[in-house]
C-alpha cells in the first residue's frame, strides 16, 4: 500500500470526551466505558481524528517539524506503535483512502 | 430523639424487634440483630446519631443474624443478611459488631449510585476537604483518626461520597475503624477519644472503632468540597515528604480507586474530573503522626497562596 495514502480514522462507535490539565490528558471512551491517561504526544494523535481522517503522512510532518528524531524512520516507528496502541484499545482503525 | 435516650436494654429489645432505625449521615439503616455486642457497640460509638421515627423511609435493612442447628452451640457465627441474601460469609459470632460496620460500608458501596463513591478517608478543615484514597496498610485511617483528633473534621473513614451535580462532599460520620498497632498508637495519641471494644482475629487481625468526636457529629449534614487529593503512605522511619503528583494520573488512580465510576459512566468521569479540576495532587509519605499533622496543617495555611 502507498503509505502516503493511509489515514487513521476514530472508531464508528467511540465517543470521547476530555479533560486535560497541563500536558496531560484524561480521555473518556463512553461505548467502552474505558478512560485513557494521554501524554501530549497521544493526545495529538488522537485528537488529529476528531474531525473526520488524519493523514498518516500529514501526522508525520507536523509531528517531525516540533520534535527531533533520530532518523525519519524512527519517527515513523513512534507514530505507528502509539497507532497500534490506539487499534489495541478499540480507540482508532487504520484505512488506505 | 438519639439513641442515646434509650436504655442498653430498649436498643437490644428494639434491635431484636422490629429493629433499630438509625439515621447515619443521609442515609437510614434499619438495623436488626440479637447480639449483645451489637447492642453494646452502637450505644458506645452511635448514641448520639438519631433515631429515624417508625414508618419513616429506610434505606437498608441489615440483618446480623446468629447461626441455627448445631451451628448454634458449636462455633456459632454471626450471619450477614440483607434483602434476602448473604453477600459475605458467616464470621466467628464474637466479630458480629465489625461484620455490622463492614455490612453498612456494603450497603452504601454497593447501593447508593446517587454519589460517585472512592474508596478513600475523607477529613475537612476551613471549609476544604482532603481525600485521602490509598490500600489498606498504607496507614490512612490511623492518620485519619490522628488529624480528626487534631482539629481536621471527619466526613468518612472508607467513602467519599461525592455529589453528581457540583462534586460537593456528603458527610457519612461514622467511627473510624482502626486495626492491629493502630489501635494502640491512637489510643495514646488521642486518650480522650472513645473505642469499641477490641475484636481480636478477624481477616484483618485485631479491629476496633473510634467514636466520631461530639462536636463534629453536631456538623454531620454540612457538606465540603474537595480541595486536595492525597495519597498517603506510612513508611517505619521516614521524614514527612509530600510531593505533588499529576493529576491526570490522580484521576486515573481515583478512578481504580472508586466503587462505581464504571457503574456512572460518563457522568463519573465528569465528576472525577471536577473533583481533580478543583485540587491539588499530592503523594505523602509519613511515620510520625504529629509530623503528618503539621504538614496537612500547613496545606490549610498555605491554601490561598
Amino acid at each position: 500500500m502507498d503509505k502516503s495514502s493511509e489515514v487513521i480514522r476514530l472508531c464508528a462507535v467511540a465517543q470521547l470526551h476530555w479533560v486535560g490539565w497541563a500536558d496531560e490528558y484524561v480521555v473518556f471512551e463512553e461505548s467502552s466505558g474505558q478512560t485513557h491517561h494521554l501524554d501530549a504526544f497521544r493526545a495529538f494523535v488522537l485528537n488529529a481524528t476528531l474531525e473526520g481522517d488524519a493523514s498518516v503522512k500529514k501526522l508525520l510532518e507536523e509531528i517531525t517539524g516540533v520534535m527531533a528524531f533520530e532518523s525519519p524512520q524512527a519517527a515513523d516507528q513512534v507514530l505507528s506503535s502509539v497507532i497500534k496502541e490506539f487499534e489495541a484499545l478499540g480507540l482508532l482503525e487504520r484505512a488506505f483512502v | 430523639m438519639n439513641l442515646g435516650s434509650l436504655s442498653y436494654v430498649e436498643i437490644r429489645n428494639r434491635l431484636n424487634t422490629p429493629g433499630l432505625p438509625l439515621s447515619i449521615g443521609p442515609f437510614r439503616f434499619r438495623i436488626v440483630s440479637k447480639f449483645d455486642s451489637i447492642a453494646e457497640g452502637l450505644l458506645r460509638l452511635y448514641s448520639e446519631y438519631p433515631l429515624a421515627s417508625e414508618g419513616e423511609f429506610v434505606d437498608y435493612t441489615v440483618e446480623i443474624s446468629g447461626s441455627k442447628g448445631f451451628r448454634r452451640w458449636v462455633q456459632p457465627q454471626a450471619i450477614f443478611r440483607f434483602d434476602g441474601v448473604e453477600p459475605f460469609s458467616p464470621l466467628p459470632a464474637n466479630h458480629a459488631f465489625p461484620l455490622m460496620e463492614w455490612a453498612l460500608n456494603w450497603c452504601v458501596s454497593t447501593q447508593a449510585h446517587q454519589y460517585l463513591i472512592l474508596h478513600s478517608s475523607v477529613i475537612e478543615r476551613e471549609g476544604c476537604v482532603a481525600i485521602m484514597p490509598a490500600p489498606p496498610g498504607s496507614g490512612k485511617s490511623t492518620l485519619c483518626a490522628a488529624l480528626v483528633n487534631r482539629g481536621w473534621r471527619l466526613l468518612s473513614d472508607e467513602l467519599a461520597l461525592i455529589s453528581l451535580s457540583d462534586a460537593s462532599i456528603t458527610p457519612v460520620g461514622r467511627p473510624v475503624s482502626l486495626k492491629n498497632q493502630s489501635i494502640d498508637l491512637i489510643k495514646a495519641y488521642a486518650p480522650e477519644a472513645v473505642f469499641n471494644s477490641v475484636t481480636p482475629d478477624t481477616s484483618k487481625g485485631r479491629v476496633t472503632h473510634m467514636k466520631v468526636p461530639s462536636e463534629q457529629l453536631l456538623r454531620i449534614h454540612e457538606k465540603a468540597r474537595p480541595r486536595w487529593v492525597i495519597f498517603p503512605r506510612y513508611v517505619s522511619g521516614a521524614a514527612p515528604d509530600l510531593r505533588p503528583r499529576s493529576k491526570a494520573g490522580s484521576m486515573l488512580e481515583l478512578g481504580r480507586n472508586s466503587f462505581n465510576y464504571m457503574v456512572l459512566g460518563r457522568t463519573g468521569f465528569e465528576t472525577l474530573s471536577k473533583v481533580v479540576d478543583s485540587s491539588d495532587c499530592y503523594d505523602f509519605s509519613y511515620s510520625q503522626l504529629d509530623d503528618a499533622v503539621a504538614v496537612f496543617n500547613q496545606l490549610v495555611e498555605r491554601r490561598n497562596d
